[in-house]
């Protein structure tokens, strides 16, 4: 579980969180939205318009899916919401994970901490899992668990595509000096069918970008989806089968170190004494 | 065990056993003199090599060597459905064979596989596993039953084989088999000199 | 000591005590194969030497008679051996940690057996783990590649 927190800055807040309810930093903290770290990291011509979307002027469209993938699927699964809205195919995407960040917090994964079944819909169940949620998001916990990563993305993933799309149509709709309304998206593009004109994602996505983010995000239909509630291919099995270095083992850093923990051959026994003076000696 | 013996000792094949017996002491060209008591002293050291689960785990009847050893609570069939190969080659089957993970030298990681040169089982007519000592001393005998060999072959195959040799080395903390290839050479030697006679089966 | 890994020739500096698996990913880069149990326990660093699966971890480099292939060797993303499409096809990997050193035992088990039956799969497979349980998917992959390959694709 990647914390980014600081010890000091959780008791605070949570001591604040405990405050039932009506302690005005903590409402202006829960309120206030968590920078996207993506700003501080974009590639040349690369724009981002929140934590979970970046497309470059080559139309090179990144999805970030913030959860620890581990067979589960649940890169794809994220992508797919992402997606979905944008209205490109996952076959168009490249998906990352993304840096360690506030911003990737897990509201769901302690919303069921509290004594209730998932499906228990009860007000007080409900009251403890918005409480409990709260609490997740003073935490900032980018957690991966709980089967909690598809219940916390399935909103926040769509608005992120369903925003990020309205703003690549505003743009287009200026570039074109036509109406929003006028133009339809698919696989990447912006179409004004009226007068035939195109202009890729990538076209836009800087000035889209820079646009402020639409007050209110439109998400599609569920008789619209095209990928949701479909059996989708995972989009990390090309590297599984062909040895691709995606697993911690295989990560090289300049200067690495190599540390290994020394195991007692038998269960539950423990060490009696150990010479650590050479190992204490060793420069790095 | 017991369970084991019993069922892995048809009547019938000590029946068959028997004139194999005869038949290779009447080949025999000097006639020795039967000292049935040194024989069978002898017998019994040689016995207790091939009845020891360094050799006997793979010298099985079935298709499955065994793994023993006190941290396995006792006896049971090699993991990772490890056969003898649908061939009967000994050398296990396509994709999984023995010398996939059994090199030519003992791994030095705890637990790791043991080695040698042309690690295989035996072939399924030589089953020492959970065989008495008389049935291991007639099939010992027995041309059809161990690969055509003279005693004296045998003398020399188990002091200059490799594999065999491996049983008394076996590496890590895995209990060699008794005495070692030279002695047991010895011992066959001394038997066949006191007549090569085996315990009467019970 | 001279190393041929995927059709390449490599001059590396090693014990020959080193495991073969030591070799290929710290020597040599070669991290498709796996370190799993480092005991030949769980498949994951299989590769071939001289066409015949080996576990890397506990094979000492000095005693590699052979040229080795490893999950690297046998396709590329833009030409992938017939058993790396199967496994695509039939979406096999989960968490994808052993699937390196599964794909390398099906491969060596259709270089011998062209139409294996679920014994031949049973047997062949059962030394390599899979802890996410991929095990039918798996079978299935090995009979489509089976298909694949027969078809020279």
């Amino acid at each position: 579980m990647a914390s980014v927190g600081k010890i000091a800055r959780r008791t605070f807040l949570i001591g604040a969180a405990a405050v039932a309810g009506g302690v005005a930093v903590g409402y202006y903290y829960y309120r206030k939205p968590f920078p996207n770290p993506l700003e501080a990291e974009l590639g040349k011509g690369e724009a981002t318009f929140n934590p979970y979307v970046k497309i470059g002027a080559d139309n090179t469209i990144t999805i970030v899916a913030p959860r620890a993938e581990m067979g589960q699927g649940i890169s794809t699964t994220l992508a797919v919401m992402v997606a979905e809205e944008l209205d490109v195919g996952l076959d168009r995407v490249k998906v990352e994970h993304g840096p360690a960040s506030y911003a990737y917090y897990n509201a769901a994964i302690l919303e069921e901490g509290g004594p209730f079944a998932f499906f228990d819909e009860s007000m007080t169940a409900q009251a403890v899992r918005s409480g409990l949620g709260v609490v997740g998001k003073f935490l900032a916990l980018q957690g991966t668990g709980g089967s909690a990563s598809t219940r916390d993305g399935f909103d926040k993933m769509r608005q992120a595509g369903a925003a990020a799309r309205q703003m690549l149509i505003a743009a287009a709709a200026q570039k074109l000096g036509v109406a929003a309304a006028d133009l339809e998206t698919a696989d990447g593009s912006i179409l004004h069918k009226p007068s035939g004109k195109s202009l890729t994602y990538g076209a836009v996505a800087a000035v889209a970008a820079a646009m402020a983010p639409p007050a209110e995000v439109r998400l599609k239909d569920r008789a619209d989806w095209k990928l949701l509630g479909k059996p989708q291919k995972r989009i990390d099995m090309l590297a599984k089968v062909t040895g691709a270095p995606i697993f911690g083992i295989d990560v090289r850093l300049p200067d690495m170190l190599y540390g290994t923990v020394k195991m007692s051959p038998r269960f539950w026994s423990r060490p009696v004494k150990a010479d650590l003076s050479r190992a204490e000696k060793m420069t790095v | 065990m017991k369970k084991l013996l019993i069922m892995l000792t048809p009547a019938a094949m000590l029946v068959l056993a028997a004139p194999f017996a005869i038949a290779q002491e009447s080949q025999t060209p000097t006639p020795v003199t039967v000292d049935a008591a040194k024989g069978l002293s002898e017998w019994d050291k040689i016995y207790a090599v091939f009845s020891h689960p360094r050799c006997a785990d793979c010298h099985v009847a079935d298709d499955r060597p065994r793994w023993s050893g006190a941290h396995y609570g006792g006896t049971r069939v090699h993991a990772f459905n490890v056969q003898r190969g649908a061939d009967g080659s000994g050398f296990g089957n396509p994709g999984l064979r023995c010398t996939t993970c059994h090199f030519s030298s003992n791994s030095n990681a705890l637990h790791g596989p043991p080695g040698a040169d042309n690690w295989h089982l035996a072939p399924a007519e030589m089953a020492w596993f959970g065989k008495s000592s008389a049935e291991i001393c007639s099939q010992i005998k027995d041309p059809l039953r161990n690969g055509n060999r003279s005693l004296k072959d045998i003398a020399l195959h188990v002091r200059d084989d490799k594999l065999v040799a491996w049983g008394w080395a076996p590496g890590s903390d895995r209990e060699p088999a008794p005495g070692s290839a030279e002695a047991t050479y010895q011992a066959i030697e001394n038997w066949i000199a006191a007549g090569a006679s085996c315990p009467v089966a019970q | 000591m001279r190393l041929t890994v995927d059709g390449q020739s490599f001059d590396i500096d090693a014990d020959p005590d080193m495991p073969l698996l030591w070799a290929l990913r710290d020597l040599i880069g070669k991290t498709g194969p796996k370190f799993g149990c480092g005991i030949a326990a769980c498949g994951a660093c299989t590769v071939h030497v001289d066409g015949q699966p080996v576990r890397s971890c506990s094979l000492p480099v000095g005693q590699v008679n052979g040229a080795v292939t490893t999950i690297e060797g046998i396709g590329t993303a833009g030409r992938l051996h017939p058993v790396q499409q199967a496994w695509l096809e039939e979406q096999v990997a989960q968490c994808g940690y052993c699937q390196a050193g599964q794909i390398m035992s099906a491969v060596a088990l259709l270089d011998e057996v062209a139409d294996p039956s679920d014994a031949d799969i049973d047997n062949a497979m059962g030394g390599n783990l899979c802890r996410c349980g991929t095990y039918p998917r798996i079978r299935s992959a090995i009979k489509k590649a089976a298909a694949l390959k027969t078809a020279g694709l």
